[in-house]
């Protein structure tokens, strides 16, 4: 596997141009589940660009690290999308070892969004602060367990060699993963059921609880560099699911579908779901856990 | 050799004329400090100069103690343990001289003196060639160690944890005294050069837990970290720095040292190893999130990070003992790479908590808060160490996880080795599972001390403090970058000590090690790429901003009208939800005082958590000593004729076991 694919510097582009549809895709499935026309598709281009047009506001509270914030989320996912490979075509960046590094980067960017949270002082930021740090601790498990599963089936410790398998993949085994990791997309995206993304009652929430104080250009560079994240998250497990073994343009276009498709079963859960209660959440992410587990075994025969 | 000997010297005399210059408090200040930093630098010289140029230069003398000599030898392994002992030494004495300057009520020359003992005993400890000399070196370095622990002794609570410290050492010193008495015996001599290979596999077994257990409660694993905890907050910040970055890592030194005498490694070692690793790393955590006291949470957070190392020593082992080289090399290279790395920011972190101490006379998280303001460096420098010990990207505390897990995956690809593939799994699983808590642990230590608003009018008296204390904690901040983006050299330096341990020839060294070279370079591109983006981010956000209306306000208050320091999210309420859900481990206890009347003056909340370890087998432990004791004191009858006839009769016993040994 080569280290570096400049063919691919292509997909980091399309994850910043492409993932904030994906934001307006999602909405549109649940206003079609309500029986509601919905906002416009793009809606989410139209918000990053009138936020990034406007002035900010700082509480006299915060420091540095507030601002540093934002720059940390955004900065943290493009990098990381040089990591994610597409449409069964290796990522701008491939080497062994890279799984590793792209979670920890996810790590990095979550830190400073926690402590720019806190460094606004404020009871409701503290609050989603914690939760989000609970919440990550076990999804973190969750996910390098899954990976475990997919490494043992392909023998690479390599997003791009991961997921793009030369042998057969166990059914069963690749079912349960991709079913636990599904939970670990709606978690870290903060979906429905584990944190709803449109609700405006602080207690509730923990994600937007965290970027209350953020705005401006840097509540854009928030709102993109989440919408990455769903793209990332979403690509991942889209390719964990159907592998490409060719790639080329036809794959990738083949990949977004895929991906969108995803993104239709997002909203899908979150129209026919109701938001768990918070102490439930954990239960819901360690279940994910076991069915990675399980199909761990099922490799260990 | 002879240049060690020298460090060596100028470090002991640098004791010795603090000790002379007690009277005067500056004179005893300077030249303590600057007779031990001169000393580890040399030492520093020696050290690196033996590591890279592979020679391993030895010295003998014969000694009048039974059974001992003066070896010392400087092999890769002892030269590469000397390299964070000397640097964090020399860091921490410049600091030092800073920090006790706080302290100059009090006589300053014979805590100098312990400190500067204290960092030779250490690096006899890693030369040692023999074992009498190895222990006279550990007693000295423990009972050292113990006196600075005490340098606050007019507080009932520093006197409890030296109590608890003194008591810890000499238990775990008992194990050490047996494993070598029986290494001994097998190799018919405590010369360090007859002990490889000499023991038999039967013996090997009892020998390895021996030292597991001994060195082990000097490295804090779990169970045997109880001392940790009280000992380190006790101890002046410098002095907490030295024993958590280096002091501890001696326990891992031993451990290095003795599957290195036993040569052929059994695999449930390696498995007894992860599994101690993995509880000690997800435990130390959690009661690391649970702990309000900023020293004590550090504490615990070295027993999270030791258990990191016997995670990655026994994924190592576990190489060993299956023969497959790269797991061994990745694990015991990720072990050594993770004793460098936290001896950097844990040194860091202790000394940043320390001029928080100095200047607010607090250490307690729930009264700190908006420090950062008052102290912007020492502010930028702690959030340095937070990054680099949650085992982010780019600082060095990823790369050394990068090692251990690649280690673990390694070991999970060999799919006909399910013993090897069990114990990469587990690790791999507690390795990420340490890797969120440690994010939790230091953004409630980062962001409720240091952000926000300050808590108390103390935590308002923060300021940065001298050159003396912030340019050894810049020094290392800059080390956690350097050893971060310059990662892909380390092979080369690992590959020495990691080989020797292993015993592997070089050309599987060599072989191991390339494999291990990729991830290192590919993981430094990326980082690289990472402060780019971070650049243009920043850059972007500037553009954007430009011109613009830019406000100040207060943060978003949701209604209320007057927003007070105190309605700030709590330590304990951040830690919250995981003392909630994980009440089992941590054992949350509460003192509630409910607001009663029409118009409620007092109410009050207490929280805090319990060490499962100490209160339910410490604590049962030692009140079964305690019984036991108090009924032998049946035995004492004050009547010299009895006295005579026990006496009498232990002789006869004496002689009845030594004739039986050497029939």
């Amino acid at each position: 596997m080569n280290a570096f694919n400049p063919a691919s510097l292509a997909y980091p582009v399309i994850a910043l141009a492409v993932s904030p549809f994906l934001l307006g895709l999602i909405n549109r499935t649940k206003a079609v589940w309500a029986g509601r026309r919905g906002q416009p598709l793009l809606q989410a281009y139209y918000d990053i660009e009138k936020l990034f047009g406007k002035g900010a506001v700082y509480s006299k509270t915060t420091t540095w690290v507030f601002r540093a914030g934002p720059i940390a989320s955004l900065g943290c996912m493009v990098t990381a999308s040089f990591l994610v490979p597409f449409g069964g075509n290796p990522a701008a960046l491939a080497f062994e070892g890279d799984i590793i590094l792209f979670a920890y980067i996810m790590g990095l960017a979550r830190f400073f969004t926690v402590a720019a949270a806190l460094d606004t002082g404020s009871a409701f930021e503290g609050m989603g602060a914690s939760r989000e740090v609970f919440f990550a601790v076990i999804t973190e498990v969750v996910f390098f367990l899954g990976l475990a599963a997919l490494v043992i089936q392909t023998g690479s410790v390599s997003l791009s060699g991961v997921l793009k398998a030369e042998g057969a993949l166990g059914w069963a085994s690749t079912s349960l993963v991709a079913a636990a990791l599904f939970v670990v997309i709606l978690a870290e995206n903060c979906r429905i059921p584990v944190d709803d993304p449109n609700t405006h009652l602080e207690l509730t929430m923990i994600h937007e609880v965290m970027v209350l104080d953020h705005s401006g250009p840097d509540f854009a560079f928030i709102q993109a560099a989440q919408s990455v994240k769903l793209w990332l998250t979403c690509s991942i497990l889209a390719q964990a699911l159907i592998p490409v073994m060719h790639g080329g343009v036809l794959s990738s276009i083949y990949m977004v579908n895929v991906v969108l498709a995803l993104c239709i079963a997002i909203g899908t859960v979150e129209s026919t779901m109701a938001r768990l209660r918070l102490i439930n959440v954990p239960q819901l992410i360690v279940g994910a856990g076991a069915l990675c587990a399980l199909g761990l075994i099922l490799l260990f025969r | 050799m002879t240049l060690f000997f020298i460090s060596l010297a100028v470090i002991v005399g640098g004791a010795l004329a603090a000790l002379a210059a007690s009277a005067n408090n500056r004179i005893a200040n300077f030249i303590g400090s600057a007779g031990c930093a001169a000393g580890c630098a040399l030492g520093l010289y020696a050290a690196v100069d033996a590591l890279f140029s592979g020679e391993a230069p030895s010295f003998h003398a014969p000694w009048s103690v039974p059974y001992g000599s003066l070896s010392f030898s400087m092999d890769p392994l002892s030269a590469f343990f000397l390299i964070p002992l000397f640097g964090l030494c020399m860091a921490a004495a410049v600091y030092g001289a800073g920090y006790m300057a706080h302290h100059a009520d009090r006589r300053l020359g014979p805590p100098w003196f312990f400190y500067n003992i204290l960092v030779a005993a250490m690096a006899i400890v890693v030369t040692a060639g023999n074992g009498v000399l190895f222990l006279v070196a550990w007693e000295v370095m423990s009972i050292s160690s113990f006196i600075l622990v005490m340098f606050d002794h007019s507080q009932a609570s520093t006197r409890r944890a030296g109590l608890i410290y003194i008591v810890a050492a000499h238990l775990g010193v008992a194990f050490l005294f047996a494993m070598f008495i029986l290494l001994g015996g097998e190799a018919g001599s405590l010369d360090f050069d007859t002990f490889k290979g000499a023991a038999s596999p039967a013996a090997a077994g009892v020998i390895f837990t021996l030292a597991l257990i001994g060195f082990g409660s000097k490295a804090g694993f779990m169970p045997f970290h109880v001392w940790l905890p009280e000992a380190h907050p006790a101890a002046p910040s410098h002095v907490s720095a030295v024993m958590s970055g280096v002091m501890i890592k001696m326990g891992v030194y031993g451990l290095l040292r003795v599957i290195y005498f036993l040569d052929q490694p059994q695999w449930w070692w390696g498995a007894a190893l992860i599994f101690i690793g993995v509880v000690s790393g997800v435990m130390g955590a959690m009661l690391a999130l649970g702990e309000n006291d900023m020293k004590r949470l550090l504490a615990y957070s070295s027993v999270e990070n030791m258990g990191i190392i016997a995670a990655a020593m026994g994924l190592g082992t576990l190489g060993m003992a299956t023969h497959t080289h790269t797991v061994a090399a990745l694990g015991f290279g990720g072990a050594l790479y993770h004793v460098i790395n936290h001896s950097v920011f844990k040194g860091l972190l202790f000394m940043g908590a320390g001029t928080v101490l100095a200047n607010t006379h607090t250490q307690n998280i729930s009264l700190l808060g908006g420090i950062m303001k008052k102290a912007p460096l020492t502010g930028l420098f702690f959030a340095v160490g937070s990054v680099a010990i949650c085992g982010l990207p780019p600082l060095n505390g990823f790369m050394g996880e990068l090692l251990v897990y690649m280690a673990a995956f390694t070991g999970i690809k060999e799919v006909s080795n399910k013993i090897l593939m069990a114990g990469g799994v587990v690790t791999l699983a507690g390795l990420a599972m340490i890797g969120g808590l440690a994010v939790a642990v230091f953004t409630k230590a980062f962001g409720m001390a240091f952000l926000g608003e300050a808590r108390s009018e103390k935590a308002a008296m923060a300021h940065d403090p001298g050159r003396l204390m912030t340019w050894p904690m810049g020094a290392l901040a800059a080390m956690t970058l350097v050893l971060g983006l310059g990662a892909p050299l380390t092979p080369h330096l690992l590959a020495a000590p990691a080989g020797l341990v292993a015993g592997f020839d070089p050309s599987h060294v060599k072989e191991a090690f390339d494999s291990m070279a990729l991830p290192l370079y590919g993981a430094a591109i990326v980082s690289a790429a990472l402060a780019l983006f971070l650049f243009i981010a920043w850059a972007v956000r500037q553009s954007a901003l430009k011109g613009k209306q830019i406000r100040r306000a207060v943060t978003w208050d949701c209604g209320y009208a007057a927003p007070k320091a105190t309605m700030q999210y709590t330590p304990s309420s951040f830690a919250q939800p995981f003392t909630g859900y994980f009440r089992a481990i941590l054992r949350p206890v509460s003192k509630l005082e409910i607001p009663d009347g029409y118009f409620p003056a007092k109410g009050s909340f207490t929280g805090w958590i319990v060490d499962v370890c100490d209160k339910y087998v410490f604590a049962g432990l030692f009140s079964a000593v305690g019984w036991t004791i108090a009924k032998l004191q049946k035995v004492k009858t004050f009547r010299a004729n009895v006295y005579i006839f026990y006496t009498t009769g232990a002789i006869i016993a004496l002689f009845a076991i030594t004739f039986g040994f050497t029939r």
